[in-house]
């Protein structure tokens, strides 16, 4: 009764075991393949939140409740987070007044994930130094500060927009700076209409609403002197003609997206522009591979032999009515 | 990290990809019942009844059955999912309060020697990060939590074990140059109220570091003090000494010199304090060590065991069914015009 060698090499070549010899071959190859460098994408993103009072603006809805803008920027971004592949990092920044402060360089993603939820939860305006909020400068700045980190970071800078004291139209601050060299994603938080401000006092106490005449309503530039001297000297440009003067709408108190001026600033920048409605739209944008870099990640292959093993058991029990007869 | 996981057995076996399970309907296909043994033969009354091989056809229909079975948890990334566990350690927990004023980004200089524009010191805050870096490295198994102050507290990092996100805060301080003001009181009443409502295990530490001092008024003073008895800390003070500063143990009898007044006013808080000069390079060897000698209390913490991914070993065990299905196949004589010679 027992088969002789001959004999069950030959069954094994049959093509009645064949399938079952080559599962048997590509488990075995499953089971000792390790994980090989493969290129994959990862991301280097320093975020940067805009914790200026104009971000605690209502005009966003979180579980059926308005919320300030900061607060959905933080409830996204933390959601956004998971979407980054292993081996991408993050750090935090803040923006207030006109530059950045960073919190944390970026760290790997998945082991620190926690952390970095931590840092994010404890992020909010009462961190604010300072009440100006000029959103150009502190752009301009933060790409000045990353450009010469290693390895240089993409920079996700999420702001209303909202400038405080405003911008006279035409001298507005100008990136001297080589677009891209930073690159980046300006998310846009806010409503497209007029919200008040919420005001806060330095311990987080509410104060009501921002007033029309407790903020800046013109530009320092059509104010010239008036705002510290107390006369009526205007600022002249290069030729000596006085600066045009600004007719201010008298809307500065109140808050929306400036949509229009962020897009400028992404095209000045050679950043990219996001509006933040969910966390998915934001998770896509900042996986753009714009910003990805590829490097090796030690990937796990031995998926791929196992399942041809299982299809090829499944070929070797398929149905009769499958089999040739 | 994305991707929906299945717990199997919480805390203990998950499963990272689930959907591959429905390839287990696949696993079946070997326990069908099936004709395939028929034989185109008129009578089979007298063949003699093969109970051995009638058992080896059936063992190896579940070892395939098994093999499949095992390639797919395989595939659906069957693993241990990280887990902590509490342990207990010596150690501090430490609260790094950090200077992020503008006064930081000045040039570290030797005593005596006059400040000037064109100096190859090393800045204050570089010092500082420097050192603190080194005493994190040294300490790893301490619980960090960090706090940058200038006008305003900012709580960056709670307590973590994470070195490395202790380091990435730290370092983020050479980013830009440092705000302008300075408010060292509510600096030390937030970094002493992180103790607040936590639960005592292990020394508790808050280490300034901080290139000036400040007048602190009495009710600040007292709302420190008592923050500090309550949650029983111990304050380490790495000075770092401003240009033209007279250092801390100067004669501060008139109480003008903000360092002398804090250096002070920490002695006198009721809680044990020492004050490091950073311009000594073995400071921080000694603040080490000091608090190597006095904060080794038994520090709860967390250990964290990495998940384990046992994908390798359900292909091992597939590997190892896959083998006695063919075995059982191999030794069975299948229908006799399948082996057309012998």
């Amino acid at each position: 009764m027992i088969a002789t060698t001959r004999q069950l090499l030959a069954r094994a070549r049959s093509p009645h075991s064949r399938p079952l010899a080559i599962a048997v071959a590509l488990f075995a190859l499953a089971a000792v393949l390790p994980p090989l460098p493969l290129p994959g994408r990862s991301y280097t993103h320093m975020i940067v939140l805009d914790i200026t009072q104009s971000m605690n603006t209502l005009d966003y809805e979180l579980d059926g409740k308005p919320v300030d803008r900061l607060t959905y920027a933080k409830h996204s971004l933390g959601q956004a987070l998971r979407s980054l592949p292993c081996g991408s990092s993050v750090g935090w920044g803040v923006f207030s007044e006109y530059r950045l402060l960073a919190l944390m360089t970026p760290v790997e993603v998945c082991s620190n994930y926690h952390e970095l939820l931590a840092t994010l939860s404890n992020i909010d305006g009462q961190m604010s130094w300072a009440g100006a909020s000029e959103v150009s400068k502190g752009l301009f700045s933060s790409i000045r500060a990353l450009k010469d980190l290693d390895p240089k970071p993409s920079l996700i800078f999420v702001t209303d927009g909202h400038e405080a004291p405003p911008l006279h139209p035409k001298l507005r601050p100008s990136f001297d700076g080589e677009p891209g060299v930073v690159k980046g994603l300006i998310v846009g938080t806010g409503g497209p209409t007029l919200s008040p401000i919420p005001k806060f006092d330095p311990d987080g106490r509410p104060l009501g609403v921002w007033r029309a005449d407790e903020v800046a309503q013109i530009d320092t530039a059509t104010r010239g002197r008036a705002g510290s001297s107390g006369n009526s000297e205007a600022m002249v440009d290069e030729s000596g003609n006085q600066m045009a003067q600004v007719q201010s709408a008298g809307t500065e108190h109140l808050s929306s997206l400036k949509s229009v001026h962020l897009r400028d600033l992404a095209s000045q920048t050679g950043m990219s522009y996001h509006t933040l409605a969910d966390a998915e739209g934001l998770a896509s944008a900042m996986t753009d591979a714009d910003f990805a870099r590829t490097q090796s990640v030690p990937t796990r292959v031995g998926w791929l032999p196992a399942l041809l093993g299982v299809l090829a058991l499944a070929w070797a029990f398929r149905p009769d009515h499958l089999r040739r007869r | 990290m994305n991707g929906f996981t299945l717990n199997l057995w919480p805390g203990a076996l998950e499963l990272g990809a689930p959907w591959w399970l429905l390839l287990l309907l696949l696993a079946l296909l070997p326990l069908w019942p099936r004709r395939r043994h028929t034989l185109d033969y008129a009578c089979i009354d007298w063949l003699p009844a093969d109970p051995l091989g009638n058992a080896l056809l059936r063992a190896g229909r579940i070892a395939a059955a098994i093999a499949m079975a095992a390639a797919v948890f395989g595939l659906a990334g069957l693993a241990q999912p990280a887990t902590e566990v509490q342990r207990t350690g010596r150690g501090a927990e430490i609260v790094i309060a950090l200077d992020r004023s503008r006064s930081m980004d000045e040039a570290l200089l030797p005593k005596g020697r006059q400040p000037s524009i064109d100096t190859t010191a090393e800045a204050k805050g570089k010092v500082a990060r420097r050192l603190l870096a080194d005493f994190a490295e040294r300490r790893p198994d301490d619980r960090y939590s960090l706090l940058l102050f200038s006008s305003a507290p900012m709580p960056v990092v709670p307590f973590t074990q994470h070195g490395d996100v202790v380091q990435a805060g730290i370092q983020a301080g050479g980013i830009g140059r440092g705000l302008s003001e300075t408010d060292i009181g509510r600096a030390l009443l937030a970094g002493a109220e992180q103790f607040d409502r936590r639960a005592y295990s292990g020394s508790r530490i808050l280490l300034l570091v901080s290139d000036g001092g400040a007048q602190i008024d009495e009710a600040m003073r007292e709302k420190i003090r008592r923050a500090l008895q309550r949650n029983r800390i111990a304050v380490y003070w790495i000075f770092i000494r401003s240009a033209l500063s007279p250092g801390l143990n100067a004669d501060a009898g008139d109480g003008n010199i903000p360092e002398v007044a804090l250096n002070q006013f920490l002695k006198s808080a009721g809680v044990p304090y020492q004050a490091f000069e950073a311009e000594d390079p073995e400071a921080v060897k000694e603040a080490v060590a000091e608090v190597d000698r006095q904060q080794n209390l038994p520090l709860d913490y967390v250990e964290r065991i990495p998940r384990r991914d046992f994908s390798g070993w359900c292909y091992a065990l597939a590997l190892l069914a896959g083998a006695a299905a063919l075995a059982c196949r191999l030794i069975t004589r299948p229908a006799w015009k399948e082996e057309v010679q012998s």
